[in-house]
């Protein structure tokens, strides 16, 4: 079985990957997990991949077949550079954290679940980490996998990472509950030929040519998709005085004639510093969902 | 002191010199003090980036500056101004190149790269009476490579290579490093602290600093989210913290001539700064270490009690 994990970084995907190495170790299987980030960090894509059997693995790096893809930020299904549904097959099974069914165009009949696992994690553990939600997911999805083992590997990689006992606790509620919501997806005749792959370098058109003379081209980066939490300016509180505007890290809020701010929602990586820094109050937060 | 256009938080420059869509963590302090510096110096400028978090800024083909950057090894940068500043020169001096279009050389570095690796070829630069700025983003250890100690981490601080453990259960037991003081002691003409809390005070500071040729040096406090272990939206309230609390005192000091620019009256408890962050959580739990807290309260108090008023 090959898994593969689309997430950003910050959101626990090496984590769950790892999860969920443990906890097929303890059903007696062999595994293997690892991950890959880039130069980038919190909020940045990043992919976790694991391969379980019961038999010595031979094969090694990236995992170009997946029979099980997991997506912890479904923004990422729209990010042309990150290549969340490459190389499924028919009879793959893709699972995707977010509340209402996705759109996606994918000619191959893979097997779609959608389940807002932040949701869940924010109910119990009051944050949107989600490796032990993630990891437990994919336990689940594996139908090899016991709960028991799943919950000791949470409490075991939670523990290595030096939480303390009430969060790994709630982290494993969080996993019983997301164990729970899914239901196991037998793989049957998944056909795999033998990858020889050459990783493709993706241009994006004018936006990607590699010419430094254009300047302030990130701004197409659109790194709003990062966003967990949208700030929402109230007008009728607003009083102009700027403060959002002057402590935004990443000049996403502008200013109008009159002194208004206005939020560039396209590139917002929702810190949230607008919000905690307004004297007034009048920036309310949400949590994101419109994705299209 | 001639008089600032800075007044206040209304007087922030409209100019964007960084546009959205950098591939820095959300609430990012570093990128908040570049943003402002910028905005404060004006778009004719040139940064050197020696390696670190602020190199993520511009990985290929993107950039988010409108203005020119220029990237070398960590231990090189006020080197590669050097080179720059002598071009611009030359070729201004041969008539290739308009005075108008000259540019200002600024280093922007990270805290390991400018008390660290960077040292000796800073204090060359500074020797050598460079003219350029220096901007340190100090988010007090190396956070781009996973927040390893470097030598401006502070005492007590948990990092990823001064873990907490039963023998050292305090973390880091070395003192940070005094860059103010290393470099005052070469008697540059400008060297001043930041912080991106106080704004107004960092926009003067760099408009007072643009009447000097020579090395101007400029230290920020820049919180780091990932690294120090808070929310993203913390990250201005707890540099806002760190001068409340007297750590990160705000100073200038002209020729050697040191002046406090902002004294809090009434100095917040550093426990309060301490505990807003996972780096400092195991001063805390399972027992409070009151020695250690006690110490670093005792080391800001000292300080303070130098400081005429």
């Amino acid at each position: 079985m090959r898994f593969r994990f689309h997430g950003r970084g910050g959101q626990g995907i090496k984590t769950a990957g790892r999860i969920l190495g443990k906890a097929a170790f303890f059903e007696g299987l062999f595994a293997q997990d690892f991950a890959i980030y880039g130069a980038e960090r919190r909020g940045a894509p990043i992919t976790a991949f694991v391969r379980l059997s019961d038999a010595p693995i031979l094969e090694r790096g990236h995992i170009f077949n997946p029979s099980y893809v997991l997506v912890a930020a479904p923004s990422l299904l729209f990010d042309p550079t990150v290549k969340t549904l490459e190389g499924m097959v028919e009879g793959a099974v893709l699972f995707v954290n977010s509340s209402r069914e996705i759109p996606i165009l994918q000619p191959k009949k893979v097997h779609m679940i959608f389940r807002d696992v932040t949701g869940l994690a924010l109910k119990y553990v009051g944050k949107d980490i989600l490796s032990a939600a993630m990891g437990a997911v994919a336990c689940k999805l594996s139908g090899t996998i016991s709960l028991q083992s799943t919950v000791d590997s949470v409490g075991e990689e939670l523990a290595d990472l030096g939480l303390e006992p009430d969060m790994i606790e709630k982290n494993i509620q969080l996993a019983k509950e997301c164990y729970l919501c899914v239901e196991s997806v037998g793989l049957s005749g998944l056909s795999y030929k033998p990858s020889h792959k050459v990783v493709e370098v993706q241009y994006l058109g004018e936006k990607g040519i590699p010419d430094l003379l254009s300047v302030g081209n990130t701004a197409f980066r659109k790194t709003g998709s990062w966003r967990v939490f949208t700030p929402i300016i109230d007008r009728n509180l607003c009083t102009a005085c700027g403060i959002c505007y002057v402590y935004c890290p990443e000049s996403c809020v502008s200013l109008d004639e009159q002194g208004y701010p206005a939020v560039d929602y396209d590139n917002c990586k929702g810190c949230l510093v607008c919000a905690i820094e307004c004297p007034r109050k009048a920036i309310k937060t949400g949590r994101e969902s419109a994705w299209s | 002191m001639s008089v600032t256009k800075y007044r206040t938080i209304k007087d922030v420059p409209r100019e964007e010199f960084l546009v959205p869509g950098t591939p820095l963590c959300a609430g990012c302090g570093a990128l908040l003090v570049m943003r402002l510096f910028h905005k404060a110096l004006g778009g004719d400028v040139v940064w050197v980036n020696a390696a670190g978090c602020i190199t993520l800024m511009a990985t290929f083909p993107y950039t988010p500056l409108r203005s020119s950057w220029f990237y070398t090894a960590m231990p090189s940068a006020p080197a590669g101004a050097q080179g720059i500043r002598d071009a611009l020169d030359i070729l201004i001096k041969k008539g290739k190149l308009d005075p108008s279009e000259n540019l200002k050389v600024v280093v922007i570095t990270g805290d390991g790269a400018a008390s660290d690796i960077g040292l000796q070829s800073t204090s060359g630069a500074i020797h050598r009476g460079l003219d350029f700025f220096y901007l340190c983003v100090d988010n007090e250890a190396y956070g781009n490579t996973g927040f390893q100690a470097s030598s401006s981490s502070p005492i007590g601080s948990g990092t990823a290579t001064t873990k907490p453990t039963p023998l050292y259960p305090m973390g880091n037991v070395l003192p940070k490093k005094d860059l103010f003081e290393i470099w005052r002691s070469h008697k540059p003409p400008y060297v001043a602290t930041i912080s991106p809390s106080h704004v107004v005070d960092a926009l003067r500071k760099v408009e007072k600093a643009l009447n000097f040729k020579g090395p101007k040096l400029f230290l920020a406090l820049c919180p780091c989210p990932t690294g120090w272990g808070m929310e993203p939206s913390e990250s201005v309230k707890l540099a806002r913290l760190a001068v409340e609390a007297g750590i990160w005192p705000l100073k200038e000091a002209v020729y050697g001539e040191v002046t406090h620019t902002y004294i809090p009256l009434k100095r917040r408890p550093v426990e309060d700064y301490l505990k807003a962050q996972r780096r400092f959580a195991h001063l805390f739990k399972p027992v409070k270490n009151e020695g250690i807290i006690a110490e670093i309260q005792r080391q800001v108090d000292e300080y303070w009690s130098k400081v005429e008023r």
